[in-house]
């Protein structure tokens, strides 16, 4: 498959790479590990005329132990991070989400950043131009319709992310540059749940970096994800739990993430308030994973039924509550 | 144009470059390496896998420009010295061959497995070729090949 032609802008640091950004805005799109930007250009779904490529811009390929929490550059490749020790041994479910991502060629190429800024994904819109032109333009392509459901006011269009709903879930922060000015915000903020434009981020910026805080004592957490084979698939539901236990055997806190099931990632706040200050007992999980059960919102746009997923969500929620506090 | 400079095998290789080609194009298409084979072209099916660096790539999803400067190692660069790869003499003991396509991603998949891991466990090596789809042998021999190249 051939890609559409664009002009290839190699950057020497962060800040040329800002400044490409700031003058192509919405005409350059940034490539990092391309697996999905690339995907997407064959399909043309995108064809920017400038790509700005982060391979040589060092200083977002790390990853370091900053007051007993982790700074992750936003270049780390998704093998990196699950073969980090201070990610494995002191934040195993990212490590567990970034080894469920895709397949090791994937994991060799895709980055963190690029994990975290998947776009939304839906049956209708992953296609070649030749398969939609069939069909004609959906809310997510700059039409007025939605394929998926007739009569739909809005694009469905759902995010299929893995290591969104861990980090998330560990209280997760990215730092966002852009010429001349930065910000922090809770990685759950990134997600606008618009289909058409389902990142808060502006053409001229760039995610430098993740921040995921101290563990909290006794704090453990769990990953659980459906998907049609044991490999290289997209989520078709996924669950985050993390979940501290004090020295009385009390939750001081839980918090339970939910990906693919919804146009962004979703936190489940019920959950968090029926667990904490509690003896987690098996039917206190169960009432967790009916609230995720309530939350989450498939659309029939990926994989398989909505409707099994969603029950599924039920599943997936109850082990990684219950898998979360055993381990710890 | 663009100047792309890697090591081929083993062996330096300058080629001028579209900012647009893919690896697998400049690979095929320029260099005459048709060892490595396109499939799907989305990155799914593993079958244009080759070592970046040492490391799995799928080749249809790498601008080629990504290679600068970087080591490349494709099917044709296994053999040496007129020797087929412990790799390749295992799979044609084992019938992990059929139709072939997949074998030289399959191949690339196994090698940076064993390169890491001398002793892989089974489950080692199916999560080491789970980004490579075979539709004719199914994967029990492959994996037995691949076991058989391994120190065990």
């Amino acid at each position: 498959m051939r890609l559409p032609s664009f002009e290839h802008l190699e950057p020497r640091s962060l800040e040329e790479a800002l400044g490409f950004l700031a003058k192509h805005k919405e005409q350059a799109k940034i490539i990092a590990g391309g697996t999905e930007l690339l995907v997407c250009m064959k399909h043309g779904l995108l064809a920017p005329a400038y790509l700005v490529n982060l391979k040589a811009v060092r200083e977002l390929d790390f990853v370091s132990e900053d007051d007993g929490g982790l700074r992750i550059g936003a270049l780390t490749r998704l093998s990196t991070l699950s073969e980090t020790p201070a990610v494995r041994e002191r934040f195993p479910v990212v490590a567990q989400a970034a080894e469920m991502v895709a397949a090791p060629p994937l994991q060799a190429m895709g980055t963190v950043a690029g994990n975290l800024c998947l776009n939304t994904r839906c049956f209708y819109y992953n296609q070649s131009s030749f398969w939609r032109q069939a069909r004609g333009a959906c809310y997510k392509t700059g039409g007025d319709r939605c394929h998926v459901v007739k009569g739909g006011k809005r694009c469905l269009a759902t995010y299929q992310g893995d290591i969104a709903p861990a980090l998330i879930a560990l209280g997760a922060t990215l730092r966002m540059v852009s010429n001349g000015s930065e910000r922090e915000i809770p990685l759950a903020e990134l997600y606008t749940g618009k289909g058409r434009r389902p990142l808060a981020l502006e053409p001229d910026e760039i995610v430098a970096e993740v921040r995921v805080p101290a563990p909290f004592d006794g704090m453990a957490g769990d990953y659980q994800k459906l998907r049609l084979r044991g490999s290289m698939d997209f989520p078709l539901a996924g669950a985050a739990a993390v979940l501290s236990r004090n020295g009385s055997g009390v939750c001081s806190r839980a918090r339970v993430a939910l990906t693919a099931v919804g146009t962004g990632p979703l936190v489940v706040e019920e959950a968090t308030q029926l667990l904490e200050g509690q003896q987690v007992t098996e039917d206190l999980v169960a009432q967790a994973a009916e609230a995720a059960y309530e939350a989450a919102r498939p659309a029939s746009n990926v994989g398989s039924d909505a409707s099994y997923r969603r029950k599924m969500v039920r599943v997936l929620t109850r082990r990684a509550i219950l898998n979360a506090w055993r381990k710890e | 144009m663009e100047t792309l400079t890697m090591r081929l095998n083993g062996e330096e290789v300058t080629v001028q470059v579209e900012a647009d080609a893919l690896l697998i194009d400049v690979l095929r298409e320029r260099l005459g390496f048709m060892g490595t084979k396109e499939a799907c072209g989305e990155g799914e099916c593993g079958a244009c896998t080759v070592l970046l660096d040492g490391r799995p790539v799928t080749s249809c999803l790498v601008p080629a420009r990504k290679a600068h400067g970087r080591e490349v190692l494709t099917v044709e660069g296994l053999a040496s010295g007129g020797e087929l790869h412990p790799l390749q003499k295992a799979f044609i003991e084992h019938g992990a061959v059929q139709c072939g396509y997949c074998t030289p991603g399959m191949l690339m998949s196994a090698k940076a497995l064993l390169d890491r891991n001398l002793h892989p466990t089974d489950e080692e090596i199916r999560e080491a070729i789970s980004g490579n789809l075979c539709r004719c042998t199914g994967y029990v021999k492959i994996v037995e090949a691949i076991k058989a190249a391994s120190a065990g």
